[in-house]
């Protein structure tokens, strides 16, 4: 049977077989209450679509890629797995996408998305009714990155993946941020398996015909990071919602509603089922029944400020006396207003940081490669560099920026007594 | 710990070294080494990652520094095309330098001797280890993710032997 999805990126998306089977299960319809962009909303009011709509995307985009690769006479094997790995790649995401997963992380938890992605294909009876054992593995090798075959895991987790590609489209239009809306049918064209004895298999893009495109995406990607993901606005409530966790679990009222639920989260002993609940509403639903049953001042202000769509101020410095001595001053005024217990509530830091050309220094699915018309010469892109005024400009294009946040008032106040 | 301090911190591990360190691979690696063997207070947390233990945050903390203009990376291509990046720290009366232990100071005389793929085995080791695999498992895991650096394996697990023996002499 075949399903045709309408989409706003990309039109139509036909979806069928064991994916169709997939997409009804518990495990990915809840995908459909946990947005993609996390808190974003709170700054693109339109960015309200989900980790199911991306899922969707992420599908349509491998098999389009795969049916390229066929089109250049290479014979891709476990097809179809890698067209199931790119729709379930998601299905662990929690709450708030990324955020919650920071979240956790400060407060010495340890999660990552990843992992629940694995444990929910090993362990959900509904998708071991509909993949088998073997697959199974196959798909989990896939996605820890394991997979012996290089283009299987290049499809879902390099620099021209299926899963950065539709999220660049979807967060672009959804957004309305436009920086990330690649030419994606021109890209694909161009994108070639090649091989070599110093890279092995890797996916590379064609470089007479490509390269306009590649800078495209090396700046979009650029942009999307500094204007949206890395949004001040959007990184003060990422920042909100965790110390609201951190305060919630510092008072540790076990009848206030998730207790349990996080509390297992947070160590690593959540169940299946209930981690089929940890979603944005969930989440939602708590703050609401904490800030109805607390009487602490702290929970009720920081859940305000998110309810309400209070944003903290942003300060920022490169000056690092400058930057010591604001700290210092926000400590005092918080201090002085609410109590010395309330400083590390309403006062955090966010160290935002990206280059345009090396995303990740130490991850070598990091490399971009270009290579020749019959796909003879293949060298990463760091080697041509210089061919292209836009790729070697962006080498030194950075975003940095060391950010404190703070209530409104007690920046203001802070201003005051200057 | 704040921003400030973990730039302090590493800044101090930077100024054990001669206030100078060849690469951000081997930043890495001596800070997770350091951290492991509790010469310094936990900072950072380290993930698996292609070339081994790595972290995000330290890899961040470090350009952030560089913002702060307290500390300087500079780009070194050697002949063979391999890119490389030497951490400098700069002089900043807003950093507070500590005199080095002698422990440290031996630790790390250690450690900077040996070649970065050396110590990327012995973090793997020290990483396989803290889930606790028993030595054949972590031989065996080795293989699968480091066969390239076979000839380091033996020799690594003898050099950790080594660190523990170092840290632990009063």
């Amino acid at each position: 049977m075949k399903k045709i999805i309408r989409d706003p990126v990309y039109d139509i998306i036909e979806i069928e077989g064991k994916a169709l089977d997939l997409l009804n299960t518990k495990a990915m319809q809840r995908l459909r209450r946990i947005k993609q962009l996390g808190l974003a909303w709170m700054v693109y009011p339109s960015a309200e679509h989900s980790r199911f709509t991306h899922s969707l995307g992420v599908y349509h985009i491998a098999k389009k890629m795969l049916a390229n690769f066929e089109s250049h006479d290479h014979k891709i094997k476990n097809r179809d797995i890698i067209t199931l790995v790119a729709l379930l790649h998601d299905v662990g995401h929690i709450a708030f996408s990324h955020a919650f997963e920071e979240i956790i992380k400060e407060l010495g938890g340890s999660f990552k998305h990843e992992d629940l992605s694995i444990k929910i294909i090993k362990e959900d009876p509904e998708i071991n009714k509909i993949i088998s054992a073997s697959e199974i593995e196959l798909i989990c090798s896939i996605l820890k990155k394991e997979f012996l075959d290089k283009v299987a895991v290049s499809v879902i987790s390099s620099q021209f993946d299926a899963d950065r590609l539709d999220y660049l489209l979807r967060d672009s239009y959804m957004t309305g941020a436009n920086y990330g809306n690649v030419d994606l049918e021109w890209l694909i064209k161009n994108l070639w398996i090649v091989e070599n004895a110093s890279y092995g298999k890797v996916i590379a893009i064609h470089l007479e015909k490509g390269l306009n495109v590649l800078e495209q995406y090396i700046l979009g990607r650029f942009y999307m990071y500094k204007h949206v993901y890395y949004h001040k606005v959007i990184k003060g409530f990422e920042g909100i919602v965790g110390k609201i966790i951190k305060r919630f679990f510092k008072i540790g009222n076990r009848d206030y509603k998730g207790y349990e639920t996080l509390n297992n989260l947070m160590t690593g002993k959540i169940a299946l089922e209930e981690l089929m609940f940890i979603d944005d509403y969930f989440i939602v639903e708590c703050f609401k029944d904490w800030y109805n049953k607390t009487k602490d001042k702290i929970l009720i202000i920081l859940i305000e400020h998110f309810l309400y769509r209070k944003p903290f101020k942003k300060y920022s410095t490169n000056d690092i006396k400058e930057y010591k001595e604001s700290r210092t001053k926000f400590q005092e005024i918080i201090k002085e207003k609410y109590g010395s217990e309330a400083i590390d509530y309403f006062l955090f830091e966010d160290t935002s940081q990206i280059n345009a050309f090396n995303f990740d220094i130490n991850d070598i699915s990091q490399d971009i490669y270009v290579c020749s018309e019959n796909g003879s010469r293949i060298e990463p892109l760091d080697a041509i560099g210089d061919k292209t005024i836009i790729v070697s400009g962006a080498k030194s294009l950075s975003f940095l920026e060391t950010r404190l946040f703070v209530p409104v008032e007690i920046w203001e106040e802070s201003r005051r007594s200057k | 710990m704040s921003l400030t301090e973990r730039i302090n911190a590493i800044a101090n591990i930077l100024h054990c070294l001669g206030d100078r360190i060849e690469g951000r691979k081997k930043m890495q690696k001596v800070t997770y080494l350091l951290q492991e063997f509790g010469l310094i207070d936990k900072l950072y947390h380290f993930e698996w990652n292609y070339y081994g233990v790595y972290s995000q945050e330290l890899s961040s903390d470090i350009q952030h520094a560089c913002g702060f203009g307290l500390m300087t990376e500079e780009k070194e291509i050697d002949i063979h095309n391999n890119v490389k990046y030497e951490i400098s720290l700069k002089e900043n009366p807003e950093i507070k330098l500590e005199d080095c232990s002698a422990k440290m100071n031996s630790f790390l005389e250690k450690l900077n001797q040996l070649d970065v793929k050396e110590l990327e085995v012995m973090s793997s080791i020290i990483y396989f280890t803290r889930k606790e695999y028993n030595k054949e498992k972590i031989k065996e895991l080795l293989k699968s993710y480091k066969g390239h650096l076979k000839s380091f394996f033996n020799p690594s697990f003898e050099k950790v032997e080594e660190l523990k023996s170092l840290v632990e002499t009063k």
